[in-house]
Order: structure tokens, then C-alpha cells, then sequence
């Protein structure tokens, strides 16, 4: 199967959804739209057993031909190309497989919504960016879908942009700006990237990722502030998409979206794209560590603003898209410490388990006929055992605890962090505690302790449709972790490591297996401090909010300090510009009216009565003949 | 028989422009203002004409006939242009022909 099948699959499904959504009535669109996607993980697991360590690299057509430039044996027309190799493969698999089991689930979540066909067009779509996004072997082609999935989270954020259900114009207006905040702070990342693509042609002349990485020798005669700027350039994109500091502040408003959305787009897979962005790009990053330590700072940062943001959420999804935040964070981390395998390590595990914590929020939701508030929920692990068991294997992921696919993956990562930056590993690891108390607080709040909301409900776990994808995710959290055994531990083997290590490189550190030890010892012990830290304040619903909870309920105000500095800065420009416009206009109207006023005395005069014009060219010839007549018996005129 | 002086036939041509001025300005329907127009024509002719006598030569007469062949060519014209906006407005009125008002 050729790798063009991969992003064409979900196109097609796009294009038969959107042009044709009259043919399809009651569920079929969304069997339709989960059918393709998962046509589409076939495909890719396909590719995924034919791999070589030959990279597949297949073009379909010249896009942008002279390209100008062409030095050196560098082609310089720009094509439409797909590469696959060990790295977005891994990507290809989560993203359609991921995809396909939340698209499952939004056949029933989404069921009886006025537009349900239209919602799996859009997600059809985001699947096909987000695959092109992935495939792309040039920069620019890689911006297409990086622009594509930026415009479905628009379009799925603000996907009830007249309200839910009951059609409430104000939730409408939330959710629309929601969209709109996540599309315009994507906006500033994308100009980053866009000039890191500027500088990488003018330096490079060509944008095809494979090219460039073999360009090994060059890279290094480039001038290293070069090659920080273009990394610098590209971490802003990064940053961007991945909603990290500072641009933050979109990703926990995202949650207006379905919790399908949520689950897909900001938890799994786009948000990861910034992730990507950096180990794909991992030949410049590796030759600039500068660059590389913000990257490194930016994520440990983020991970614990996310983190102290999460700890006194009351939204369900909110509690969870500050986690995003944090686990992204974590991500960079290792990005920008060159651990590339144990960043996409997480990515891949935190895929598992986050698509399952927000796709087992959305049944609570779900069965509270859209209750989203963690104050009024409690007890439900009676009433819904299944997505309570699901849940709970969620939280033990998230949290690291030993077995379940996070205490791999975040044991990586900070293994990685103790062997080149303490105070990052030091953040890392407080982050792992705020991590393990928080999803504590939600488990606790959500599940046990007694019902404190409206007694009409009678919630209970969804149908087969709602809980099977539940169940697999459960499932693939629990030995997701498995696929990268670090080799101290059961004498791992570092699966996922070897295979990435073929695309791109792994820097090893060595660290005494003592040490190994004593830092997972750490790790697990912290998160079950964290989870008995959260069991004791919350097991009898602790919801006084003191002062430091306020500062966590508004997420360190960092949305007020955007509002006040940045709004209100342009606020004031605005206001002054308006001042300057009204005066400009106001001569010009000014200057129309003088200009007009002696003009409507001769409009006067040109009334439409023939006898006035008659009367005027009598006048006039009067004037004239008289002038010359003077002039005639010298009247000295 | 003596000469009638110049001067007479310039005074006449002049009491019959002026007739023709005040026609022009104070009748309204089309037909007298055209009239009127005319009637200044003939003055200026009968003036030219007599300026030609008193100078002894015929290009004061000559300017006459060219006058004379434009005042035809012009009641052609000007009594179809009549007649058409009497087909189109009913009425001949030119206090009601105002549509080019400023």
C-alpha cells in the first residue's frame, strides 16, 4: 500500500461527509468516518511490519518547481512527498489507531446531535492533516497539515457554536471564543515557524527534511547562531501547537470542544505535533544546545504551570487539560534534553492513558447529562464500575505507578533530566508529585466518597460502543509500557528505544544501575505520596478554596496578566490610533465641506427653470456688451 | 424721397429684441418662448441688414441669409424636440421641464 493512502483515506471519508451529508442519515456518517480511519490503521500497521532501515521516501508530483537555488546536487523543485520511517510511523499508528478508537466512541457520544455527520467530517479531516503533518518529508509540506489540524481544532472547538443541547447563545459565544483564542495563539507559533522555514531555505536552499539531515557535514561548518535561530525560530511553532509556555493559554479553554475532541486533538495527538516538530528536526537541535536548553526549560516550566494550575480545577475536563499542559511539558523536557526516544516514549503512553482519562470524563459527563463540575459528582464508582476500573487504571498511568505504561515513560524522562540537569530533574519530580496528587483529587472527587449532585440522575456506565474503546485504551495503558523496558528493570530490552534508534538518534547516558534504581524508587514513592496526599485531603470532598487555591483555580492568572498586559496594552494603542483617526477624518470631512459649501450656491443657481437660464444669458451678454460698450466711449474700465 | 437714417431701423431692430427678451422670459409654454426667439432673430437680421445698406456693401446681407437658413434649420429641430416632450409629458410647460435641477 502506497503511503498516499494513508492521509487519502480520511479525505475521502472528509469529502463524502461534508459535500454529501444529506445521504447520510442516522449513524452512518459516523460508521462511515470510523470505518476510514480505521482502513487507514491497517494501512499503517501495514507499513509498520514492512519497515527497513531504508526510509520509505515516496513523491507524488513536483509542487513547487524552481525552486530557485539548486546548488550542489540538491533538487530544488519542492514535491509532495511522504517518508515514513521508524519515528512517524510510531506517529501513523497512534494517531490512526488512537483515532479510530475515539471515533468509535463519538458514534455513540455524539449520537443525536443535529450535526453528528458533520462533526465526523471534521474529524475525518483532522486525521488526514494531522497523517500529512507526520508523512511530510519537506517543511512546507509538513505547514500544510500543521495549518490543517490547526483549523479542525478551530472548527471542533467552536463545533456548538450556538450552545449545546439547549442552545444557551452565552455557552455559544464561550465556545466560539474558545476556537477563536486557539486559532489566533496558534497564529504566533505559526510565524515562528514560518521564519525558522525562511532561514532554513536561505541558508540550506532546500526544505526536504531527509536532505537536510544528510547534510550532516555542512550543518556543522553552518555558524552556530545560525542554527540556534532556526531551532529558536522552530520552538516557537513548537510551542505554539503544544500550547507551552507562554502560549498556554488556549489549550485548558479547548475543552469547550466535545470531549471526543478533547480526547483526540488536545490530549493525543496535535498537541504532540510540537513534540514531533523538534525530533523530527533532531539533526539542527542536536548541533545547538542552546536552543536545546530552552526547548528543556520551556517543557519543565510548562510541566509544572500545568501541574500547579491542575491541582484546584472544578471542571472535570479542566482538571485534565491542565495535565495535558503539564505532560506536554514533560515531553519538551526530553526533547530538549536530547532524549528524543523517551519523549516519544511519552508521547505515545500519555496517548493511551489521556485519551482514556478524557474519553471516560466524557461518560461521566455523558451520564450526568453534561454535568462538568467535580463538586457535584462523588460516588459514581458504584453506579458505573466499568468506566470507574477504566478510570482508575487511568489515574495509576498518569501517575507513574509501577507496571501501567507512565511509570515507564516518565521514569525515562526523568532519568534522563537526573543525568544532565538536576534543577530540570527537581522540577520533574515535584511536577510528579503535583501530577500524582491531582489526579488523585479528581479520582476522589469523581469516585468515591458519596453522590453531591442532583439525586433526579441516575447515572451509569454507556454502551458497548461508549465502553469498549474505554477498554481497549485501559488495556493499552496498562502494558503500554512494556514496549520500552529500560534494561534494568526485568532485563529490558529498550524496545521502542532500538527501533526509533534507527530513524533518529539516541544519546545515551550512563547511569550506575544503582542509581536507576534508587531514581525509579524516588519516582513511584513520590507518586504514591502524592496519591496518599490526595486520598487523605480529599476522601471527605475538601472544596474550600483558600487564597493559594484561587491562584490554581485561575491558572496562576496567567490569562488575567495576558489580558491586562498584552489586551490592555493594544487596547490603549487602539484607543489612541482611534483618537489620531477621528482627528484625521475629521479635517478631511472638514476640508469636504468648505470645498462643498460654495458649490451648493451654484447648484442653486442651476434651479431647472429655463426662464432663470434665459434671464442668466441675458445678464451675461448684458455684462459683456456693456463692458465693451464702456470701453468703447472710453469709460477708462 | 428721403433717406430714412440708420439709426431708425437700429432702434426698431432694438424694440423688437427687447419684445422678443421679454417674450423669451415671461412666457411659459414652449411654443411662445420659441416664438420669442424668432422674433430676436429678425431684430438682429433687420439690424445687420440695415448696417449693410449704410456701409454700402453685402456681407451685413450675406450674414442675414446664413442667419435666416439656421433660424429654419432650427424651428425644425426645435418644434420636433417640442412635439416629442409633449408625447412624453402631456404638457409643453417650461416651468415643468425641471428635470436637469441642480
Amino acid at each position: 500500500m502506497a503511503l498516499y493512502w494513508l492521509p487519502l483515506l480520511p479525505l475521502i471519508g472528509f469529502a463524502l461527509l461534508i459535500c454529501g451529508g444529506k445521504w447520510f442519515s442516522g449513524t452512518s456518517g459516523g460508521w462511515l468516518g470510523s470505518g476510514l480511519i480505521g482502513a487507514a490503521f491497517v494501512v499503517a500497521l501495514i507499513r509498520f511490519f514492512g519497515l527497513s532501515d531504508v526510509p520509505a521516501h515516496e513523491t507524488l508530483w513536483t509542487w513547487l518547481p524552481n525552486m530557485a537555488l539548486g546548488t550542489a546536487g540538491i533538487s530544488a523543485n519542492l514535491k509532495i512527498g511522504f517518508y515514513l520511517d521508524q519515528l512517524s510511523s510510531v506517529m501513523t499508528l497512534v494517531i490512526t489507531g488512537v483515532g479510530f478508537l475515539i471515533h468509535v466512541y463519538s458514534i455513540s457520544y455524539m449520537r443525536g446531535d443535529a450535526r453528528f455527520t458533520r462533526f465526523f467530517a471534521f474529524m475525518n479531516f483532522f486525521v488526514a492533516m494531522m497523517l500529512i503533518l507526520v508523512l511530510a518529508d519537506s517543511y512546507p509540506l509538513m505547514f500544510v497539515g500543521w495549518e490543517g489540524v490547526g483549523m479542525a481544532s478551530y472548527l471542533l472547538i467552536g463545533f456548538w457554536f450556538a450552545g449545546h443541547k439547549d442552545h444557551n447563545a452565552a455557552e455559544g459565544v464561550n465556545n466560539s471564543n474558545a476556537a477563536r483564542k486557539a486559532f489566533i495563539m496558534n497564529r504566533i507559533g505559526d510565524l515562528g515557524f514560518m521564519l525558522g522555514m525562511f532561514l532554513i531555505y536561505k541558508v540550506f536552499g532546500t526544505l526536504v527534511i531527509p536532505e537536510l539531515a544528510a547534510q550532516g557535514a555542512t550543518l556543522l561548518v553552518t555558524s552556530r547562531p545560525l542554527l540556534e535561530l532556526i531551532c529558536l525560530f522552530l520552538l516557537v511553532g513548537a510551542v505554539g501547537k503544544s500550547g507551552q509556555l507562554p502560549l498556554t493559554t488556549w489549550l485548558p479553554d479547548a475543552m469547550a470542544g466535545p470531549t471526543p475532541v478533547s480526547a483526540l486533538i488536545h490530549a493525543a495527538t496535535m498537541v504532540t505535533a510540537g513534540v514531533y516538530l523538534i525530533a523530527r528536526s533532531n539533526f539542527f537541535y542536536d548541533l545547538a544546545p542552546g536552543a536545546s536548553m530552552w526547548v528543556a526549560w520551556a517543557g519543565g516550566l510548562t510541566a509544572l504551570y500545568g501541574a500547579l494550575s491542575a491541582l484546584n480545577q472544578t471542571d472535570i475536563k479542566k482538571i485534565l487539560a491542565y495535565s495535558t499542559v503539564s505532560q506536554l511539558g514533560y515531553m519538551f523536557l526530553a526533547v530538549g534534553l536530547h532524549s528524543y526516544t523517551a519523549a516519544i516514549f511519552h508521547l505515545v503512553t500519555h496517548a493511551f492513558f489521556k485519551a482514556l482519562l478524557f474519553l471516560a470524563a466524557g461518560a461521566v459527563i455523558h451520564a450526568l447529562h453534561e454535568e462538568q463540575d467535580v463538586r457535584k459528582m462523588g460516588g459514581l464508582a458504584k453506579s458505573m464500575p466499568f468506566t470507574h476500573a477504566v478510570s482508575a487504571i487511568g489515574v495509576l498511568a498518569i501517575t507513574g505507578i509501577p507496571i501501567f505504561a507512565g511509570f515507564f515513560s516518565k521514569d525515562g524522562i526523568l532519568a534522563s533530566a537526573f543525568a544532565q540537569n538536576t534543577p530540570l530533574y527537581l522540577i520533574g519530580l515535584f511536577v510528579a508529585l503535583l501530577t500524582a496528587f491531582y489526579m488523585g483529587r479528581w479520582y476522589f472527587l469523581v469516585w468515591r466518597g458519596s453522590y453531591r449532585g442532583d439525586a433526579q440522575l441516575h447515572p451509569h456506565d454507556g454502551d458497548a460502543l461508549l465502553s469498549a474503546p474505554l477498554g481497549i485504551l485501559a488495556a493499552l495503558a496498562t502494558i503500554g509500557g512494556f514496549f520500552n523496558v529500560p534494561a534494568f528493570l526485568f532485563g529490558g530490552t529498550h524496545a521502542l528505544d532500538n527501533f526509533l534508534g534507527r530513524a533518529i538518534p539516541v544519546h545515551e547516558h550512563e547511569i550506575p544501575v544503582s542509581t536507576e534504581w534508587l531514581i525509579t524508587g524516588i519516582a513511584v514513592a513520590t507518586g504514591l505520596i502524592g496519591l496518599g496526599w490526595a486520598f487523605y485531603d480529599h476522601r471527605r470532598s475538601a472544596l474550600q478554596v483558600g487564597p493559594l487555591g484561587q491562584t490554581s483555580l485561575q491558572a496562576l492568572y496567567l490569562d488575567r496578566f495576558y489580558n491586562a498586559v498584552i489586551g490592555g496594552g493594544s487596547r490603549v494603542i487602539s484607543q489612541g490610533l482611534d483618537v489620531m483617526d477621528n482627528g484625521v477624518d475629521g479635517a478631511m470631512s472638514g476640508i469636504a465641506r468648505n470645498v462643498g459649501a460654495p458649490g451648493w450656491l451654484v447648484t442653486v443657481w442651476q434651479s431647472g427653470f429655463v426662464r432663470v437660464y434665459a434671464l442668466s444669458m441675458l445678464l451675461g451678454t448684458a455684462l459683456i456688451v456693456g463692458y465693451w460698450a464702456l470701453k468703447a466711449i472710453g469709460g477708462g474700465v | 424721397m428721403a433717406e430714412v437714417p440708420t439709426a431708425y431701423y437700429i432702434a426698431l431692430s432694438g424694440i423688437l429684441f427687447a419684445l422678443g427678451m421679454i417674450g423669451v422670459l415671461t412666457r411659459r409654454t414652449a411654443v411662445m418662448v420659441f416664438l420669442s426667439v424668432e422674433l430676436m432673430l429678425n431684430a438682429a437680421n433687420l439690424s445687420l441688414v440695415a448696417f449693410a445698406r449704410a456701409w454700402g456693401d453685402l456681407v451685413g446681407q450675406t450674414a442675414v441669409f446664413i442667419v435666416m437658413t439656421l433660424a429654419a434649420a432650427e424651428v425644425a429641430i426645435g418644434l420636433a424636440i417640442i412635439v416629442a416632450i409633449f408625447r412624453k409629458r402631456e404638457t409643453t410647460n417650461v416651468d415643468d421641464l425641471a428635470s436637469l435641477k441642480g
